[in-house]
């Protein structure tokens, strides 16, 4: 009798085993390519005029921050990020935001009420987010030097994080290459 | 533009592909789709694109490379294998002929089965029992039947049917003559399978249902008092209408309304946390202190208040009132008590007496910072009367001396509530700008 | 007062169900047929007990009694009061607790209606009744509660989910769930007899009716889940490969060639092990699919929301599984027959033929589902598998299908005469061709929608051709009128005829399916009011834009004309409506449906900034209302497979059955005429 059970068992529990593994897997997220390459140029008109391109940043560090104003974890971390700008801008790092999904009207009211002085700009028809393969508010990157992506942060990214991730492009290193923090998902 | 788009998934919605979707981003990647469609990019291109930025997963369908080769190839090779067997076995079964019919049959017989299975009206299977010998002539019976059918309905020739007739006829004349030599199966009447022997324990049989079902009609009985008594408690404890004296109070300031998690569950839709579990261990200390203050003075209030504080940051909101409900009792006009147990009502949806709540605070110190702050929210958010809310915020700012976190969170909110104030209500919120160029595809 | 009413409920059936576990066992080891009438007892006293719990939780949701968390997630005082009955099945916790009510329902009807029969089976099937029950009934209690209670009672709830406030709630989930747990039946006759060893036809004689109407419970279901995503979701389709779609189809597959491959048993005693085998595992796929709803594992527009009843589930399907092949194990010397076929050209084969090509679908759309999970499991790569996939593999399948549905009538039973089966095919293969060609040279050329018209005209004629000669014959036998033959045709071949017609529906919906798929017209435009957008054989006309606000939302509808031809067919009014607890709308398209093809409207967006300019959305689908008409013929011909209208019923009986047959005639002619032009 046991050869019998053989075959029955040897598809069951494969298949209940895979269903397992299942639980240990976020069904929703969607791993980044992008990370280690080559960042896609972009040419971002700012909120206040002017533009900026990502190949005149090269060789400093660039902090890519994708938010709306309509996310509560981009409102959390609004005055984060910008204090961070403050402690990082005399040290080769650009902080850049870009506006997608959003109102203009809403987006510049957001900017004033955090007080944020960093370049921002409206991704028009979120072209560039879809270039970066953008999927949740907010998403942040991390690109070196060089212009390689080095990290990706799904969701709010905490200061203890940015500062360790900031440390590490300023000196060429990458240790982790995504993170998660509270996130909405995109429209 | 569709076919490229009906073969990419859109990373917003369940399911959907981005042609289907939507969704604002669906929308703005059939843009992309149609610009570079113009460009002069081949559909291939496009998909590439799309891989290159968000994966594999955007595609609908898994390319066969790599262990994409699993999902295509699979179904043809399971089809096929299937196939085969069944081939197989189809030809050996048919292959398979039984020995001749055993000895010569009656030909009486055989005519007898052959008019007996076009007439006879057979009762329902499992209406009694039935000797295998009963359930073949049923069958062969059936069998018979359908012969006849197919026959008529032009399905065979008639050296077919002639032949498969004969046959079957045998083997049902074999079965007759087998019933009629085998000894009669007493047939039972329906209902009463052990009648005889089934008198003297019918009696045993039906006292010991009796006391099963008294038994369990007894736990039953005690489980529903025990739980009745459980869920009846906290309603004698006067818990019983939203009015009159509702009194908590809430821990240290700066309270986010979106810690309540099931009211916050309620609001946002989004799971809030269920307190149930282990504690952290300085709050563990802090509760044991606060026990064995009260343990030497039951009218510590300092303790009660932290009793209640640490209760409601865990959302054991029943204890935390109880709490709050004694401070009152030895000091009605506690405000930290009034101004929380508002909080608590408010965040059930008990505006007004929320509202009466704060009022009393204020009425013995009208800046008490955080009768002010508890009012504008609840006016924010469950009465949506903004002005009231600003102005309460207001205030605030201007009085009270507050942490910098709090004072940012404050002022936020003052923000939002005169944005909200200044829009005309009813608009319709953040509606989609339509994105797509004039035409078609 | 209610909660605990309810919950208490619960636990006494709980206890009963482990007494109705262990009556069996104890009849078996003592032989007293007081534990045979004990377990019975068990079951009806679930029955009561677990109806009170439900209708406990119904009044609560009626009487929106806020201190029970579950009413206050999922109402609100402005709910209307259909859809407070809903609300049972509308989250996970009152979902699981109407799965086990529908369960014991089954299974005290079963128990009652076989308390006189089937004397060996019956306390075996009622142990596994009475197991499935206890694990659901031990979820709903421990794991899942829709009694908790909250405090402080709010004063209003959250809500239902505004995607479910439909007018298909009513009758979706219940319909599906109903086929779900109909299925119990058979697979616990099933059980019963590999315990016993009575492994011949008894336990396949005595389940076959109820297959039959979980069957029609289950196609039902998927039918109205289809409908629903056509006429509510609102993008235009009707199936979209979800995941969770997914799992409500497979068990349906397995089902379907149950009900085929018993015949043969039936007849030739063959395939014992196969239809074991084919009904453990259509209940597996039952219980994999409750558990797929609520595990979280696949991103599904279905899905509950997670929690430990997932992992419960999975270990529940585990054990099915290992204890049900286990038993087969078992038993498998006693399952050896010496199977024979008269000639390999027979219905036979051609049966056998079918569950191949069935299993076949069913692994597929398996592999199909799971593949994500096997993917990242195996590979670490994350990927999807969607709706262009599965149609492109599928169809061949289903193909296959119609063909063999055509094949089915022309050939017969043990051995079809060889020149006889090409003389009935004669008329059906030209009439189809002759379709075919006639299709190519009007303008259908690609090739899948080709061989489907093709395959279903073959499939139709066949089946015209058989029951026009069957008539023909039985009319000179009895020397009646064909009206009469045909009555009396139905009456003594019910399951065939009804398998008929049921063929039909299929035929019919494939037929729509083919057509919607292959030569639908898409476009999206933006329109300022006055504007034209040409599609297919219409024009569509921008009037006007409206926005107003309800208690519960707002809305903002745009209106439009239609113009077929030169003159006004009417007014078509999508709408967007915009909840406080989504983030994006959701849509209500409209459509208008004729026997010729779909018009689709959906408002994809409107512009505040300059009023009067909208993004639309159209489609144009051909002959998609076929499908639902092929889905009535369905429901039609099952029921007069299931319904009593053979001879030597009680009058009343037969009357009532055919009264219900011109009944569902009725609704399904209202259905399918009903204008759908206004949305609530």
């Amino acid at each position: 009798m046991w050869k019998k059970l053989l075959v029955p068992f040897g598809i069951i529990v494969p298949i209940v085993a895979l269903l397992a593994f299942g639980f240990t897997r976020e069904a929703r997220e969607i791993p980044s390519p992008i990370i280690g390459k080559q960042a896609p140029a972009f040419t971002l008109t700012l909120f206040d005029g002017g533009t900026v391109r990502l190949e005149e940043l090269r060789g400093k560090v660039v902090f890519l921050n994708f938010w709306a104003s309509w996310c509560p974890p981009c409102r959390a971390e609004a005055r984060m990020l910008e204090a961070a700008w403050q402690a990082y801008k005399d040290r080769d790092v650009v902080f850049v935001g870009a506006n997608i999904q959003d109102q203009d009207a809403n987006a510049r009211e957001f900017l004033k009420e955090f007080g944020v002085t960093y370049p921002n700009g409206v991704d028009r028809g979120s072209r560039i987010a879809i270039d970066y393969g953008v999927w949740g508010l907010p998403e942040t990157f991390i690109i070196d030097r060089n212009g390689r992506i080095t990290y990706k942060h799904v969701g709010g990214i905490g200061w203890p994080i940015l500062t360790t991730r900031l440390d590490e492009a300023l000196q060429g290193v990458a240790s982790a290459a995504e993170g998660k923090g509270d996130y909405r998902s995109i429209r | 533009m569709r076919e490229v788009a009906r073969e990419l998934r859109c990373p917003v919605c369940q399911n959907l592909s981005v042609a289907d979707s939507p969704s604002e981003l669906a929308q703005e990647m059939r843009g992309v789709i149609r610009e570079r469609l113009r460009a002069g990019q081949t559909p291939e291109e496009i998909k590439a694109y799309f891989v290159a930025k968000y994966g594999d997963w955007i595609l609908l369908s898994p390319r066969p490379g790599g262990i994409g080769w699993l999902v295509w190839v699979g179904p043809f090779a399971g089809a096929a294998a299937g196939l085969l067997v069944a081939g197989f076995a189809i030809r050996r079964w048919s292959r398979r002929r039984r020995d001749a019919a055993p000895g010569a049959a009656d030909p009486a017989l055989l005519e007898r089965a052959c008019r007996e299975a076009l007439e006879k009206e057979e009762p329902p299977p499992g209406a009694m029992p039935r000797s295998p010998l009963e359930t073949e002539r049923v069958q062969l019976y059936a069998a018979l039947r359908e012969l006849e059918f197919d026959y008529r309905a032009g399905k065979l020739s008639a050296e077919d049917h002639a032949e498969m007739r004969r046959d079957l006829g045998a083997r049902a004349a074999t079965v007759l003559a087998a019933l009629k030599s085998a000894p009669p199966i007493p047939a039972p009447e329906p209902g009463s399978s052990s009648a005889g022997a089934s008198a003297p324990p019918v009696r045993r049989r039906r006292t010991w249902r009796l006391a099963a079902g008294a038994v369990f009609l007894l736990a039953f009985g005690v489980a529903l008092a025990v739980f009745l008594s459980a869920s009846l408690r906290p309603r004698m404890e006067g818990m019983g209408s939203p009015t009159g004296d509702f009194l908590t109070g809430t821990g240290p300031g700066g309270i986010s309304p979106d810690s309540a998690g099931t009211m916050a569950q309620m609001e946002t839709g989004r799971p809030g946390d269920e307190a149930a579990g282990a504690m952290p261990g300085p709050i563990l200390a802090q509760i044991q202190e606060y026990r064995a203050r009260l343990a030497g003075n039951p009218r510590d209030v300092a303790a009660l208040l932290g009793m209640a504080g640490l209760n409601f940051q865990r959302q054991n909101l029943k204890e935390a009132i109880d709490y709050y409900k004694r401070v009152l009792d030895i000091d009605p006009g506690n405000s930290e008590a009034l101004a929380s147990i508002g909080l608590i009502l408010g965040g059930a949806g008990y505006v007004d007496p929320a509202l009466s709540a704060f009022d009393r605070v204020l009425a013995q110190n009208p800046n008490d910072p955080l009768a002010l702050w508890s009012k504008g929210w609840i006016l924010y958010e469950k009465k949506q009367d903004y002005a009231g809310a600003i102005q309460a915020w207001e205030k605030l700012l201007a009085t009270s001396r507050l942490a910098p976190e709090d004072m940012d969170q404050v002022a936020s909110l003052l923000i939002e509530a005169r944005k909200k104030l200044a829009a005309p209500a009813g608009a319709a919120p953040a509606p989609v700008p339509p994105a797509a160029p004039s035409g078609s595809r | 007062m209610t909660a605990t009413v309810g919950y208490a409920s619960i636990l006494a059936a709980l206890a009963l169900a482990v007494w109705g576990m262990a009556a069996p066992l104890a009849w078996a080891r003592t032989g007293r047929e007081g534990f045979f009438a004990s377990a019975r007892a068990a079951i009806l006293g679930q029955f009561v007990l677990v109806t009170l719990a439900a209708l406990s939780l119904i009044y609560a949701l009626v009487t929106l009694d806020f201190s029970i968390k579950y009413v206050a997630l999922n109402t609100t005082r402005a709910t209307e009061i259909y859809y407070r009955v809903t609300g049972l099945w509308g989250a996970l916790e009152g979902s699981l607790l109407l799965w086990e009510w529908i369960l014991i329902i089954f299974s005290a009807l079963v128990a009652w209606q076989y308390r006189n029969r089937h004397r060996e089976l019956l306390p075996w099937v009622m142990f596994v009744f009475s197991t499935v029950s206890a694990f659901f009934l031990a979820i709903v209690a421990f794991a899942s509660n829709p009694f908790e209670t909250l405090f402080p009672v709010p004063a209003d709830g959250r809500g239902l989910n505004p995607l479910l406030a439909d007018v298909n709630m009513l009758s979706h989930p219940p319909l599906l769930y109903t086929g779900f747990v109909g299925l119990t039946v058979p697979y616990a006759f099933a059980i019963a007899a590999l315990i016993t060893g009575k492994l011949d036809e008894t336990w396949v004689g005595a389940t076959r009716n109820w297959t039959l109407i979980a069957w029609f419970f289950l196609s039902a279901g998927n039918l109205v889940g289809a409908w629903w995503s056509y006429h509510t979701l609102g993008w235009g389709g009707y199936w979209a490969w979800d995941p969770v779609e997914n799992a409500a189809f497979m068990p349906w597959l397995p089902a379907t060639a149950f009900l085929h491959s018993i015949q043969i048993q039936e007849r030739r005693q063959m395939l014992k092990t196969w239809n074991l085998t084919l009904i453990i595992v259509t209940f597996s796929l039952t219980i994999f699919g409750t558990f797929l709803t609520r595990s979280g594992i696949l991103s599904s527009i279905h899905a509950f929301s997670s929690g430990p009843v997932g992992m419960y589930l999975l270990g529940f399907l585990a054990f099915v599984l290992l204890a049900s092949f286990g038993l087969l194990a078992w038993r498998a010397d006693r399952l050896k027959g010496a199977p024979e076929l008269v000639s390999m050209v027979s219905r036979e084969s051609a049966f056998v033929l079918n569950n191949v090509v069935f299993v076949s679908a069913l692994f597929t759309i398996f592999l199909g589902t799971v593949f994500p999970l096997l993917a990242e499991a195996v590979a670490g790569v994350k990927v999807s598998v969607g709706a262009p996939y599965f149609n492109w593999i599928t169809a061949p399948l289903f193909l296959a299908l119609v063909f063999l549905m055509g094949v089915g009538p022309l050939i017969a039973w043990r051995k079809a005469s060889w020149n006889n089966l090409t003389r009935n095919f004669l008329w059906p293969t030209s009439g189809a061709l002759a379709v075919g060609v006639g299709l190519f040279a009007w303008g259908v050329r690609s090739f899948w929608p080709l061989l489907a018209f093709t395959l279903s005209a073959f499939a139709a004629l066949a089946i015209l051709f058989d029951t026009a000669k069957a008539v023909a014959a039985q009319g000179r036998i009895a020397g009646s009128g064909p009206l009469r033959a045909f009555a009396v045709l139905i009456q003594r071949n019910q399951r065939r005829y009804g398998g008929f017609i049921v063929h039909l529906g299929v035929v019919l919906m494939v037929l729509g399916i083919a057509a919607s798929m292959s030569y639908s017209v898409e476009k999206e435009v933006t329109l300022k009011a006055g504007e034209t957008l040409e599609i297919g054989r219409y024009r569509v006309v921008f009037d006007s834009l409206e926005q107003y606000a309800r208690p519960t939302y707002k809305q903002v509808q745009a209106h439009f004309r239609v113009f077929n031809e030169g003159h006004e067919v009417g007014m078509l009014a999508p709408v967007l409506k915009f909840f406080p607890s989504q983030s994006n709308p959701v849509g209500r398209a409209v459509f208008r449906s004729t026997a010729v093809d779909d018009l689709y409207l959906i408002l994809s967006g409107f512009s505040q900034v300059q009023q009067n300019e909208v993004t639309l959305k159209a489609l144009v689908r051909p002959a998609l209302a076929w499908i639902w008409i092929g889905g009535w013929v369905l429901v039609f011909g099952t029921l007069v497979s299931a319904l009593p209208l053979a001879p030597g019923q009680p009058r009343w009986v037969t009357a009532a059955s055919v009264a219900g047959l011109v009944l569902v005639v009725l609704l399904a002619a209202v259905n399918i005429t009903w204008e759908d032009i206004h949305s609530h």
